[in-house]
């Protein structure tokens, strides 16, 4: 009972425990330390999740001090829901990297550093989704910028080197730009706890610049379209668990920022039509970035630029949030089925596509004809990734898509069912040209080389939880329902 | 105007000069001071306007910068340690292939 309490705490001090024992006890130990935490980080994710499903949002006071003081942590179902995401594909990363690295040359994950820098970036997500602070965000997302950076340059090749200096420059202007906001904000409101914040925003230009500041380094760090310019080169050369876990977690991080400042801090309209422009753009980036994916011929930056694609769905719910009410549930629902069932497919697809890359020993995808024959778990992993990318039902990806319509017909602006429907099957035609060549005959004789069975399971267990997230999706909502009274309510423990 | 927004207003002005370097020159390092140049503004900006109003100085903007401070730091040291890496692999000083302003040292 007595730990029960002290829930949020615990999620970020044992990855962060764990970052440290990993790092003394080298390189041959420390994948077991990462496994022990994943699981500890997965049972307390959902007790979490359970907890704010039965009892409502939750405040914790770090220390006992309390804002304004202190920092508080807040725990409500929209941060429990990225939590368990973030256990869920960090456990299935970490099972992953176990078995992909032990082939591999020591340099290549920087002699066991990869495991240390991963459980940072657990213990820095972790405390971005708890956060109730917009300094304590900045805060996080940088730890978050220094270990994925890190990550992506681990292999030292001029290729992740370049990616990841991009990636850092990106990284830098958005923190930078995203704290020049926070100290405007702080001029105008004198806090900088999101609940009291809420309460007492008025209508003033100094607060709303600032704002306005940190959405557009959000949005910098999440890779909307027009600023996605370093995530295809970064997610692509960086290790494959590594670009699992950007696309999948990383970029959520960031809009999970964008969620709470536009829909819990902001009143509605604070920001004008900021809301409406978020729409456009994310419009702009399923086209744009499913267009570029068709043309890649590398198999990674054909599921990176998917990313791209995707996360223009997640700005769609801003200009359908306005309307209030049953429309913003419905709205911020089918954002966050899509936040999850998006981090499952995506991890699974460079999960497999990392395998397909390593059973090979290339990365092109018109050379991986008959990958079914031969690699037959591989190629229905990632065939059934495409599903939910394509929104096909039965899966997660058209319950998003569902609900995210429903609540555009509700409110009569049609237009973004349009951008859905579009964004679906630009979807299926660059998934089905990666699927009909894994599909096609290829050399009989073909004879891939052997890796452990865990590099073709993970990737088939995260896509069919993709799909078979359609069942979760009632439960899902009621979390998202809980998570939008959260800090009107001003919960204690 | 009092002494603080001079040193909010010089803080925008370094921010914006720190923007503008980040972006728009190629040389690596210069891009890594350029982002401190961007920090050093922003700190700027959160001394002057939190001491605006009362009459004893606000010690939250403080311990904001302090912890901006720290984190910058680590930051930098981290983009310097990838830039000497970099540059050790390829032998450039430029994100792009050296081209038209490429070579530029």
């Amino acid at each position: 009972m007595s730990l029960v309490v002290h829930l949020p705490a615990l999620l970020i001090i044992a990855p962060l425990a764990g970052a440290c024992a990993s790092f003394v006890a080298g390189r041959r130990r420390a994948p077991y330390v990462a496994l022990t935490v994943a699981a500890v980080n997965g049972t307390l994710a959902l007790a979490l999740a359970a907890r704010v499903l039965a009892e409502g949002p939750w405040r914790y006071r770090i220390g006992g001090w309390g804002a304004p003081v202190g920092i508080d942590l807040v725990a409500d179902g929209t941060a429990a829901l990225f939590l368990v995401l973030s256990a869920a594909v960090g456990l299935a990363v970490t099972i992953y990297a176990s078995a992909y690295f032990r082939s591999s040359d020591p340099a290549a994950y920087g002699h066991g550093l990869f495991w240390t820098l991963w459980l940072f970036m657990s213990t820095s997500l972790n405390g971005l989704f708890l956060t109730g602070d917009v300094f304590n965000v900045y805060v996080c997302i940088e730890l978050v910028g220094i270990s994925a950076v890190t990550l992506v340059t681990l292999s030292g090749g001029p290729d992740a080197l370049r990616a990841g200096l991009r990636y850092l420059f990106a990284s830098m202007l958005g923190a930078m730009t995203y704290l020049l906001g926070v100290a405007l904000l702080y001029a105008a409101a004198g806090t900088l706890d999101m609940a009291t914040l809420r309460q007492t925003l008025v209508a003033d230009a100094t607060a709303a610049t600032g704002l306005a500041f940190m959405v557009a380094a959000l949005v910098l760090k999440t890779a909307l379209v027009p600023a996605h310019f370093w995530l295809p080169t970064a997610h692509a050369s960086a290790p494959t668990p590594v670009s699992a876990a950007l696309s999948a977690l990383v970029v959520k991080g960031s809009y999970f920022v964008i969620l709470r400042l536009l829909l819990d801090v902001a009143p509605p309209g604070y920001l004008g039509g900021v809301d409406i422009a978020l729409g456009v753009l994310g419009s702009v980036a399923i086209v744009w970035g499913s267009v570029q994916a068709l043309m890649q011929d590398r198999i990674k930056l054909l599921v990176a630029y998917s990313t791209v694609a995707q996360i223009g769905y997640l700005f769609l719910v801003f200009p359908l949030a306005r309307a209030g009410g049953d429309v913003l549930a419905l709205a911020l629902g089918g954002a966050l089925v899509h936040v999850i069932s998006h981090g499952l497919a995506k991890a699974g697809l460079f999960l497999g596509a990392g395998s397909l890359i390593t059973r090979f020993g290339h990365d092109r995808i018109a050379d991986m004809a008959g990958a079914a024959r031969a690699l037959p778990v591989l190629a229905l992993g990632v065939s059934l990734a495409g599903v939910t990318m394509m929104g096909l039902p039965p899966s997660g990806g058209f319950a998003a898509k569902w609900l995210l319509v429903s609540a555009a017909l509700a409110t009569g602006q049609w237009w973004w069912a349009v951008v859905l429907v579009i964004g679906g099957l630009l979807a299926a035609a660059y998934m089905f040209r990666l699927i009909r060549i894994l599909l096609a005959g290829g050399d009989p004789e073909l004879r891939p080389s052997a890796s452990p069975l865990r590099t073709e399971w993970v990737p088939l267990a995260l896509s069919a939880a993709a799909v078979m997230l359609v069942f979760a999706v009632p439960l899902i909502v009621r979390l998202a329902e809980a998570g939008t009274t959260l800090l009107a309510a001003g919960v204690t423990p | 105007m009092s002494s603080h927004y001079v040193y909010a207003m010089g803080g925008v002005v370094l921010f914006a000069l720190g923007t503008y370097a980040l972006l728009a020159r190629p040389h690596l390092i210069h891009k890594v001071i350029a982002a401190n140049f961007m920090g050093s503004g922003v700190f700027l900006v959160l001394i002057g306007l939190g001491n605006r109003t009362a009459a004893e100085p606000d010690p939250v903007p403080q311990a904001m910068v302090l912890t901006g401070i720290v984190v910058t730091v680590a930051m930098t040291a981290l983009g310097l340690a990838i830039v000497k890496r970099y540059y050790s692999a390829t032998g450039m000083t430029t994100l792009d292939a050296p081209g038209e302003d490429g070579e530029r040292r």
